[in-house]
């Protein structure tokens, strides 16, 4: 490190002594910082090396507020088990986490030569282990072996390159250390999860309100993100996806609006959910433009039965794979030649990612996962007309949050019958 | 590899959906595509491509990612061969979307109903198509992006270390080079999106900075440059809204901030930076804005800018080198003010399309200052002069995108008021 560097950096440091635009109370913070530090002891792990951007948000209050993956931009956090955590940011995220993070050791990377930082974020991330001793120590890195991935920003070659640098170092996965405490939320996390799901529910009734024969489904999305904004969902990058699947594709699964025109007879499936402040929202409607066939009517109430008897039993101690074994028995119990291998999926956990732990599958170990307290899921059970698709069937889905002693429907007041335009 | 039930099952489904009925783009648009690929392919000495990205998959087969989860269960690739047809593999849940939406003809599934009979497991099945194409023991391009720009590839560090070791004939290289020297010119139906995408941008920013006034939260302003653009027409299934971050008082060096509840008052100043994106295709846009009349070293700053941004635009044309573009805004800051220094910036702007930054960049020296420009390339030019390191006014670091033309460029979004906005 230069002198010029030491002498411009407490230059910054000074000016912005203050967290002025914190994301999370300090106390946050401390709470998060002093669970993760209880885990690694608990896996006998010395040290997180995190790059996920929504692990750097959670363990260090820094968010990434762009959406290119610029190896100029680099950036990572060492989180210890014994000692303070650390970070290293790219020159121009460096100001932003000054002035965001609670966390005091904020080194830089890159920018102008003058600076004399080092040039290479690879390079002096190993520096920076070897620097505080964890070079031959167990570090646990965001493998996401056997549990649900998310994006990292760092290429596979870059991990390649801090892998092949640290050759005396133990490097392990710390995926499921990262999800057994972000699968429980705070309830500051919880405070932000109703505010969004406030928001979602404006959005999708008014998105069922504009629903009729002549709008094509862009016009019901345009709709639905016009009444979230105005209802205060203006502080993300970018929306989810909510997207309809209208006439003519009932078995398209994940595809987005089109500029189809709706008619009499059209169905639809709403899907997806905003994000606000970082998390997620996932909710599901179908509607019809008039009156639906009787078999569209049969196996949308067969959906809502079942989604509703797997929401009933939720409460801490349940286990995921709980969830899905209610919903099938319920649907093979009102039809016992009910196609139950397309319940597959009745869920999935949620929070600052679409798709997270816990998820409710039949079998494995994620189904042995037991439900607690300030887990927050989606729960959807879906029934179709397999394998021909001629009606539109049932997926409704809410948003859930486990309580003390049961569960709070955040979603409840999305009108979850079929609903006809 | 597929069993009899797998088999009537997929015909079953693709005789359904009776062709590419959603596509994202004409046929026409695919096989030149495809063409030039395999064009490159000859080039690099490439026998396949193995893509993950999820914007390499929609460039080469049309298939739009279409959520934003990174979904091991949802897993997607494809196959290009520089001999032969290319082949997708898709997980369940993508596999409708794929049939629906891209002309590649081979379309696999993998997971779904065990009563399909499909494979469970995304890598190993991969592995087992490259076999049968014949591929295993041959130069095969990947998304490593060693020494360029990098983007997001949907497969964990995981997945590529057991790709790799069920590969062990095979000799695995960079693909990045070649990706972008395609992608880096926009064909013409590309072209045609980017000038919607920019008239749409022109819009939202022209009300955003019409909405600056004393009294008004930065996220006021955000939600009016959102919502104009969305009743125009933005919108695009997911992401809609790039980044639109205002970087208003008290802040005018934290970099890359969005938008904070702060009331403007008289004096406050503003950085308008990001754009939104509209078909997979990106925009990128700085304008800065004062309310009440500023300082005159912030006058000073955004007129130096804007004239080192000039500067930089009139040299552009095909055949100059991306490090020009960089040069002649230096020199022109350094006539106004030898102590004016872009190299704070680093670079003076990138290329852009279903990446917000990507090749070419305008940088001052190294390979990506090497680039040659050409006919086709769409570029966000930005140049800076702050007030370092006192940051005492925000600063001057007006953006604009342009597209390189037969003989110059065409400014996309000089139509955004273009001067330090007073409000």
């Amino acid at each position: 490190m230069g002198e010029r560097e030491k002498e411009v950096d407490q230059s910054i440091l000074l000016f912005h002594r203050e967290v002025r635009f914190p994301r999370f109370p300090y106390t946050e913070f401390q709470q998060r910082l002093g669970k993760v530090k209880e885990l690694m002891g608990k896996n006998g792990i010395d040290a997180l090396l995190l790059f996920a951007p929504e692990n750097l948000y959670y363990y260090t209050g820094f968010k990434k507020e762009n959406v290119a993956m610029e190896k100029r931009w680099r950036r990572g956090a060492i989180i210890l088990k014994d000692g303070d955590p650390m970070m290293l940011m790219g020159n121009e995220v460096f100001f932003n986490a000054t002035l965001t993070s609670w966390i005091k050791d904020i080194k830089g990377w890159g920018g102008p030569p003058e600076l004399g930082r080092p040039q290479n974020f690879i390079e002096a991330y190993i520096q920076l282990i070897k620097e505080i001793d964890l070079h031959r120590k167990v570090l646990g890195m965001e493998i996401w072996e056997d549990s649900p991935a998310v994006e990292v920003d760092l290429t596979y070659l870059e991990f390649d390159q801090l892998r092949q640098g640290l050759p005396d170092a133990k490097i392990m996965d710390a995926g499921n250390l990262v999800w057994e405490q972000r699968m429980v939320k705070s309830p500051f996390e919880i405070g932000i999860i109703k505010e969004l799901a406030s928001i979602v529910t404006r959005g999708f009734v008014a998105g069922l309100e504009a629903v009729r024969e002549g709008v094509t489904e862009k016009d019901v999305v345009r709709k639905m993100y016009r009444v979230m904004i105005a209802e205060g969902l203006n502080n993300e990058p970018m929306y989810s996806r909510i997207s309809l699947k209208g006439p003519g594709h009932y078995h398209t699964a994940i595809m987005g609006s089109h500029n189809t025109v709706l008619k009499k007879g059209d169905m639809l499936q709403f899907e997806g959910g905003p994000c606000h402040k970082g998390y997620w929202s996932d909710v599901q409607r179908n509607t019809c433009i008039g009156e639906p066939p009787a078999l569209e009517r049969r196996l949308y109430a067969m959906a809502l039965e079942a989604q509703q008897a797997a929401i009933s039993i939720i409460k801490p101690g349940v286990k995921a794979g709980d969830i899905h074994r209610v919903a099938t028995e319920k649907l093979m119990s009102i039809d016992p030649k009910i196609d139950t291998n397309r319940c597959a999926f009745v869920g999935n956990g949620l929070g600052l990612h679409t798709h997270e732990f816990p998820y409710p599958v039949p079998g494995g170990k994620q189904a042995d996962i037991a439900l607690k307290e300030g887990m927050y899921l989606a729960v959807g059970v879906g029934v179709f007309d397999t394998p021909d698709f001629r009606v539109i069937g049932g997926f409704p889905e809410d948003s859930i949050l486990v309580t003390n002693d049961g569960y709070e429907n955040l979603t409840k007041d999305i009108p979850n019958h079929l609903w006809i335009g | 590899m597929a069993n009899v039930v797998e088999e009537n099952m997929d015909k079953k489904i693709l005789s359904f959906h009776g062709g590419v009925r959603f596509p994202n783009f004409s046929q026409e648009e695919f096989e030149g595509r495809l063409r030039k690929s395999k064009e490159l392919m000859g080039k690099y000495g490439i026998d396949a491509l193995l893509l993950f990205a999820p914007e390499n998959l929609y460039y080469y087969t049309g298939f739009k990612k279409e959520n934003v989860a990174v979904d091991k269960r949802w897993r997607r690739g494809a196959i290009i061969p520089k001999d032969g047809d290319p082949v997708m593999l898709m997980g369940n849940e993508v596999f409708f979307n794929a049939v629906t939406s891209s002309w590649v003809k081979d379309i696999r599934g993998w997971v779904g109903k065990p009563e399909f009979g499909r494979p469970q497991n995304f890598i190993e099945s991969f592995t087992a198509i490259i076999k049968e194409l014949d591929l295993y023991n041959k130069r095969l391009g990947m998304e490593f992006w060693d020494k360029v720009p990098a983007i997001q590839v949907d497969l964990t560090w995981k997945e590529f270390d057991d790709l790799k070791s069920s590969l062990p004939e095979a000799k695995i290289v960079d693909a990045g080079a070649l990706i972008w020297e395609q992608r880096m010119v926009k064909t013409s139906y590309e072209i045609e999106i980017i000038r919607e995408l920019s008239s749409l941008t022109v819009k939202g920013f022209k009300a955003g900075l019409e909405a600056v006034r004393e009294g008004i939260s930065e996220r006021q302003i955000i939600d009016i440059i959102y919502d104009t653009m969305i009743s125009d027409g933005i919108l695009w299934n997911q992401p809609v809204f790039g980044r639109i971050p205002i970087r208003g008082p008290g802040h005018y060096h934290a970099g890359i901030m969005g938008p904070q509840d702060t009331i403007l008052k008289k004096g406050d100043m503003l950085m308008f930076d990001g754009g939104p994106c509209h078909k997979g295709y990106w925009s990128d846009i700085q304008r800065n804005a004062c309310v009440g009349e500023p300082p005159l070293l912030q006058r000073k700053l955004y007129d130096a800018a804007l004239e080192g941004l000039d500067a930089a635009l009139a040299v552009i044309k095909p055949g100059i080198r991306a490090g020009e573009i960089h040069q002649a805004a230096q020199e022109r800051l350094k006539k106004i003010d030898p102590k004016f220094n872009i190299i704070r910036n680093v670079f003076a702007g990138h290329g852009l399309g279903l990446h917000t930054h990507e090749p070419p960049y305008l940088d001052p020296s190294g390979s990506q200052a090497d680039i040659i420009l050409q006919e086709g390339m769409y570029l966000a030019v930005e140049i800076s002069a702050f007030d370092s390191p006192e940051f005492r006014v925000i600063g001057g670091f007006p953006e604009d995108t342009i597209l390189v033309t037969k003989d110059g460029y065409e400014n996309l979004t000089e139509k955004i008021p273009r001067g330090l906005w007073i409000a």
